[in-house]
């Protein structure tokens, strides 16, 4: 009887002091966490880009031209009510397009490269370094621009926010070429304990 | 292998002595582990905390999930104030990340609802008017780093934080000074539409005055002042089970620049006003249901207890008494454990007002004169204020010092 009365103390007073808990897991970046807002995420905005650019290589456009037209990503425009990274989000889109339209367009990545490569001549034409190619900068037949805009509500239960992600595609003379649009809606309930 | 009940009581206490062993407590009166005030104290150090924000960040970093929003919004503040700017946006930004994650379901926020937790031991998300404020300053950085669409975007948060309870929703969203920012920053976005939505929504609201100092296409520079202090939770009720919030007037109530022989006035955002005008909580009636069975077993304590009493006295055996004694001590019992107190944790170093006025200035700069105006219309303070040349930002925000006095 005392053993056992003496073991459940014992066994009480680890389950009491010392929980053990994982401090780090590795979970999916496309999955969604397991406590959520209703924002707009990375992964909502690379699944537009998906299917956006699945939808640009099919405009007459593009999946015509003779060779592969070079397209410049303009950074993400947020009109939404989200605060959100624009350079994650612009990495984002523009590894979307990489990875599903290799082969089929160019993109151009001025914000990248071209002040290592402006230095990089600077230097070549006073002397200071020798090979290389002569810098000649591409200019782009396209330009891809992507606008989140949105509405958000809250009320007494929870809140919804409505994400649309419009992307265009214009070209050189400031002309249409094609537009999409993406709609991401979420709604969520908050605890009674906030409200 | 005989155990001596001396010995197991020792060992009893020893565990007792370990689990509640003396040291610091966070905001919610927990005990905070040593290997987090090891690791606090070593993340202070190695990010370089400026003294006079130690306490606050170490705050942020020791006492885990349950009070980092606090700890984060007031930190935040507190850095921007002194000029740390990317401390705040780091702090702030965390503040929001854990802010928007809804907590419907979720064990620590069920767990709240108990008898015998205290609401103060929920992680801190703020009330509206915190996270209304938390949204709008957050704003401010973003459109000081011309990053205009996450400006306007945490403006227009701002509003959507400003919840209000079904009884009161005329005071939804009605923040004066997030509307005015709003159209400022979508004005730099070129988006004038949106512009005169925040215009249109903003001119209904209870703050709003004819005159205000309002931005236009032109406008590329907005003043930010901030006087009093702002709302003190306090708890009402039986048991302190109501958040009521208390005032401390502010002697300068708004803001005005000279202009052309003309006084602007600043759009003001009374954050007492918002923290009073958000209607019921629904915690509140948890609570209540707290207070009510906290008083209903105190009453029953003291019940038990004088029947206990009396019982001794006319009964020879003592069963009764002793029975009633018992019952007296198990309701004592769970009338000390239950827990209705309102949580009383607050973003203490909120202003009582906030104060913006948007002015065009030339590329050269600009010399003006700034009054801090009382309650009475009398001039409180007044001050000289340079605005030097610039050239590189579309929307300069100058940040004037808290006015002090209040």
């Amino acid at each position: 009887m005392r053993k056992t009365l003496f073991l459940i103390v014992i066994v009480g007073g680890l389950i009491g002091c010392a929980k053990e808990e994982k401090s780090v897991d590795y979970v999916d970046p496309n999955a969604q966490g397991a406590v959520a807002g209703t924002g707009v995420e990375s992964q909502d905005i690379s699944a537009a880009a998906q299917k956006a650019v699945q939808s640009i290589l099919m405009t007459p456009a593009i999946a015509g031209a003779s060779q592969p037209p070079i397209v410049m990503i303009t950074p993400v425009v947020n009109k939404s009510a989200s605060p959100i990274d624009v350079s994650l989000y612009t990495t984002k889109v523009r590894g979307a397009l990489m990875q599903y339209g290799t082969g089929k367009v160019r993109f151009l990545a001025r914000d990248v490269s071209s002040k290592t490569n402006e230095r990089e001549q600077e230097l070549r034409e006073s002397g200071a370094v020798h090979g290389g190619q002569e810098r000649k900068a591409a200019s782009y037949n396209y330009i891809l621009t992507a606008e989140l805009q949105g509405i958000s509500a809250s009320n007494s239960k929870g809140q919804s926010d409505y994400f649309l992600v419009s992307f265009k595609l214009v070209d050189s003379q400031d002309l249409l070429v094609w537009e999409n649009q993406y709609e991401i809606k979420k709604e969520g309930r908050e605890s009674a304990v906030y409200r | 292998m005989k155990i001596s009940k001396k010995a197991l009581g020792g060992i009893s206490l020893l565990f007792l002595w370990s689990c509640a062993a003396d040291g610091p407590r966070s905001s919610s009166g927990t005990q905070i582990k040593p290997e987090m005030v090891q690791s606090a104290n070593a993340m202070v150090a190695r990010k370089q905390i400026p003294p006079e924000l130690r306490s606050e960040f170490f705050a942020l970093y020791s006492e885990g999930r349950q009070n980092s929003v606090l700890h984060a919004m007031r930190g935040g503040l507190a850095a921007v104030r002194l000029g740390y700017r990317d401390l705040g946006k780091e702090a702030w930004d965390q503040a929001i990340h854990e802010v928007e994650a809804l907590q419907y379901g979720q064990a620590q926020a069920e767990r709240t609802k108990s008898k015998f937790v205290g609401e103060k031991e929920k992680w801190f998300k703020g009330e509206p008017y915190e996270r209304s404020s938390l949204y709008f300053y957050r704003g401010l950085l973003y459109l000081q780093d011309q990053d205009f669409g996450n400006a306007a975007a945490c403006f227009k948060r701002a509003e959507v934080m400003d919840i209000t309870a079904d009884d009161a929703p005329g005071f939804a969203g009605d923040w004066t000074v997030a509307e005015a920012a709003l159209a400022l920053a979508s004005y730099a976005q070129n988006d004038p539409g949106t512009a005169d939505q925040a215009f249109g929504r903003l001119k209904k609201f209870f703050q709003y005055r004819e005159g205000m100092s309002l931005p236009n296409p032109k406008t590329n520079v907005v003043l930010v002042f901030e006087s009093g202090q702002g709302p003190i939770k306090w708890g009402d009720g039986r048991f302190g089970e109501q958040l009521r919030f208390k005032e401390i007037p502010a002697s300068i109530e708004k803001i005005q620049v000279k202009k052309e022989d003309q006084s602007i006035p600043s759009t003001s955002e009374n954050i007492y006003y918002q923290a009073t005008t958000r209607g019921g909580r629904q915690i509140d009636a948890i609570l209540d249901d707290k207070a009510s069975f906290k008083e209903d077993t105190q009453n029953a304590t003291l019940g038990l207890a004088g029947g206990a009493v009396v019982a001794s006295q006319t009964e020879k055996s003592g069963i009764a008494a002793g029975v009633l004694g018992l019952a007296a001590i198990g309701t004592g019992i769970f009338s000390a454990v239950t827990h209705p107190e309102a949580d009383l944790r607050s973003w203490d170093n909120l202003p009582h007002s906030i104060h913006l006025i948007f002015l065009t200035v030339p590329p050269e700069g600009m010399e003006l004169e700034w009054q801090g105006v009382g309650s009475n219309g009398s001039i409180q303070k007044r001050e000289t204020l340079k605005i030097p040349p610039f050239k590189e930002e579309k929307i300069k925000v100058i940040w004037v010092k808290r006015i002090s006095g209040d």
